[in-house]
């Protein structure tokens, strides 16, 4: 099986096509699942992904970030050297995709970061069955069980009911999980304009044009009046945030899955349980799912789901870098 | 269960005493838990028994693989939360069953989510509820039931989860506990005084006052301005001196029904409003007008002046389980946590002086004031001077 796939230093290799899925180094030829930074870096000679990927990539790494774009939408099979590979949905962000690559009678499925919940804001995750599975584990432990989106978009609701006179702070990652949110927030009912920190700006004006209704996003800036009762997005390091003086006594919100247990919340006073990752039991569900014979897991600690493979009898190991 | 589990992660997250009383109050009002024992969670008054990290790992090990046990605790980092978020299961159960303490811990852990586990776990391994002041919970919970945070006080002391009694009486199908609040140790008070400060005031005998509408006037024809009397006779200012009326005064009033020299009499500022007041017994009757509920209960006492009653004086009352019922009996109307009563409720006063206070509408301030006991009666609530002792 592993002449679909083997591991080289900077990546993933597919050696019949000639291509590397998300590498960490400077490559020729790149297949990236989607625009999170440690899966899209800079200096690709080709940057094939979906459309929405290349979007984003160009406000993440701009233009001069990679060579040549080779937009490839979901479902569109292409031929690259003795391979055929084509994207579907992994349910992580817009424009997130699995690599399914297809030679000698074999597919092995890469996820990237993927998720099984409900989302609006992008395309959901599909099932591909597959031979080998290459499967993240950011939350691969049984420990990360998450409780379902809504609930927590129904505490974020109470909270701004609780505190109508409070500026709500939403700390939420620039690409995906900012517009998550302010779409659960769309679909829950509010209506007013949601402020954004400009580093999230260019990527929600991606995500509008690509049909994701989002609504009005004025970008917070210093000065001016209060922001009493408003909400604003900004990303979680807190950088370039003069704008705060115009807020007294907000309501940290952040959102991660991090937050389980409620003991790593760190300083917000409300931390919703949400993540644009698999939990462990999508995680397991999605291994079986598959039907794949043979499991890598990436971007995470392996072992647990590695023990849980074999117990499954699953053959499986860790290719974390 | 599952919303009391959130309201504690929530109330340990909040900022300031606002936050959290907006979130208690916002659980008062709208869990459907048995809120007797939510407010034993919420107040630390729950003592299950404890268990063990051990054991807890051991009963987690019965569900889950140990192998995936040890790598979830290496993550975590902390074998009770462990436990919480690893066992397996959803659900919801009403708090009373939870806290109660009647049912195996396994089948609590069965039938929650991770919230609620990770609430109980905590119970069970002793640690106490932090972030929130049990008078914080005590406000909160007074406030949604309209009574006095320190009654709610009294009785959580006094009775045992889930307090039936309390309940039964906050929701209006129980009679009304006989608590007593419990309030701070007030600092000793000094002795009262056997002489006011007035009584120091002797003066020549013989002077007489006569008053003519309203105004009263030396036997030489000087006009008196009469504010303060000498709590032993009759007294009055006349340039800048104080004279004792030893005499009968020819008032043509109500005196008649008072020993002479029990009373004072009082004129408000410059106006031809005069009070006369029992002075040498230093007690008063009258009737209770206004009742605040808040921390503690107080009542302000009206005393009339010329036909209409004004506040005397706002004291804090005895019976004050009692005087919280009667305020929301008899309520006329409602200005905040203040009532404004109709009539049935009297209180005895006893003060230790008497002080002129111009810019009051009556004219003076009690010094030294407490109530010796209230009288329930029904009744005018104008004070009606034959009320005065």
């Amino acid at each position: 099986m592993t002449d679909i796939l083997e591991m080289r230093p900077e990546g993933i290799f597919c050696p019949a096509g000639g291509f590397f899925v998300d590498p960490m180094r400077r490559v020729a030829k790149a297949v990236v699942t989607h625009g999170h930074a440690d899966h899209l870096r800079r200096g690709m000679g080709e940057l094939i992904a979906t459309p929405e990927t290349i979007a984003i990539a160009d406000v993440r790494i701009g233009r001069g970030g990679y060579g040549v774009a080779a937009p490839l939408p979901y479902g569109e099979r292409r031929r690259m050297g003795d391979a055929t590979i084509w994207l579907a949905p992994a349910g992580h962000c817009l424009g997130s995709a699995q690599v399914v690559i297809e030679a000698e009678g074999k597919r092995a499925v890469i996820t990237g970061d993927c998720k099984r919940d409900a989302d609006p804001s992008c395309t959901p995750f599909d099932v591909v069955p597959c031979d080998l599975f290459v499967t993240e584990a950011t939350f691969g432990a049984p420990v990360w069980r998450f409780p379902p989106p809504e609930t927590q978009i129904a505490r974020l609701m109470k909270s701004l009911r609780l505190f109508p006179d409070r500026t709500h702070i939403i700390h939420a990652y620039s690409l995906g999980k900012a517009q998550r949110l302010i779409a659960e927030l769309r679909l829950a009912g509010w209506s007013e304009p949601m402020y954004v920190h400009r580093a999230l700006a260019g990527i929600c004006e991606v995500y509008q044009k690509a049909g994701i209704k989002l609504g009005i996003l004025p970008a917070v800036e210093k000065g001016g009046a209060s922001l009493g009762g408003a909400i604003i997005l900004a990303p979680p390091n807190g950088a370039d945030d003069a704008w705060r003086e115009r807020v007294k006594d907000p309501v940290i919100v952040t959102a991660s899955g991090w937050n389980q247990g409620g003991k790593r919340a760190g300083g917000a006073e409300l931390p919703l349980v949400m993540s644009d990752h698999s939990d462990w039991d999508a995680l397991t569900e999605t291994i079986l799912e598959t039907g794949a014979k043979e499991v890598w897991i990436d971007h995470g600690p392996p072992a647990a789901l590695a023990h849980w493979c074999a117990g499954h009898g699953i053959a499986a190991r860790g290719v974390t870098r | 269960m599952k919303r009391l589990a959130e309201l504690l992660g929530d109330l340990a997250q909040a900022p300031h005493a606002n936050a959290r009383m907006r979130q208690l109050s916002d659980y008062f009002e709208n869990a459907s838990d048995d809120l007797g024992w939510s407010v034993a969670w919420l107040t630390n008054a729950l003592s299950p028994p404890r268990q063990s990290p051990t054991k807890l790992r051991k009963m987690a090990e019965e569900r889950v693989d140990p192998e995936l046990f040890r790598l979830s605790a290496a993550a975590i980092g902390d074998i009770g939360e462990t436990v919480a978020l690893i066992w397996p299961g959803a659900g919801d159960l009403p708090v009373q069953v939870v806290a109660a303490g009647d049912a195996k811990l396994a089948d609590l852990l069965d039938q929650l989510d991770a919230v609620a586990r990770v609430a109980l776990i905590r119970l069970i391994a002793g640690r106490k509820i932090k972030g929130v002041k049990a008078t914080e919970v005590h406000q909160a919970l007074a406030a949604r039931f309209d009574v006095d945070a320190g009654l709610i006080a009294g009785a959580l002391i006094q009775e045992n989860p889930p307090y039936t009694n309390l309940f039964e009486w906050l929701t209006n199908e129980g009679p009304a506990p006989n608590w007593v609040p419990p309030r701070p140790p007030s600092l000793p008070r000094l002795p009262k005084s056997p002489r006011p400060p007035f009584s120091a005031w002797k003066l020549p005998e013989g002077v007489s006052v006569s008053v003519e509408n309203g105004r009263a006037f030396s036997d030489d024809g000087v006009e008196l301005k009469l504010k303060v009397g000498a709590p032993d006779g009759w007294g009055f200012f006349h340039d800048g001196e104080v004279f004792n009326v030893t005499a009968t005064p020819p008032l043509d009033d109500p005196l008649e029904s008072h020993d002479q020299g029990q009373a004072l009499l009082i004129r408000s500022g410059d106006t031809d409003d005069w009070s006369i007041w029992p002075a040498a017994s230093h007690t008063i009757i009258c009737p209770v007008t206004f009742i605040e509920i808040g921390r503690g209960v107080n009542v302000t006492l009206g005393i009339a002046v010329s036909g209409e009653v004004a506040p005397l004086i706002k004291l804090a009352t005895p019976e004050a389980t009692k005087v919280s019922a009667f305020a929301r009996k008899a309520v006329i109307d409602k200005f905040g946590p203040v009532r404004q009563v109709g009539p049935g409720l009297w209180a005895e006063l006893s003060y230790e002086a008497i002080s002129p206070a111009p810019r009051r509408k009556i004219g003076v301030a009690l010094k030294g004031a407490e109530i010796n006991h209230l009288i329930w009666k029904d009744g005018p609530a104008t004070p009606d001077l034959s009320e005065i002792t």
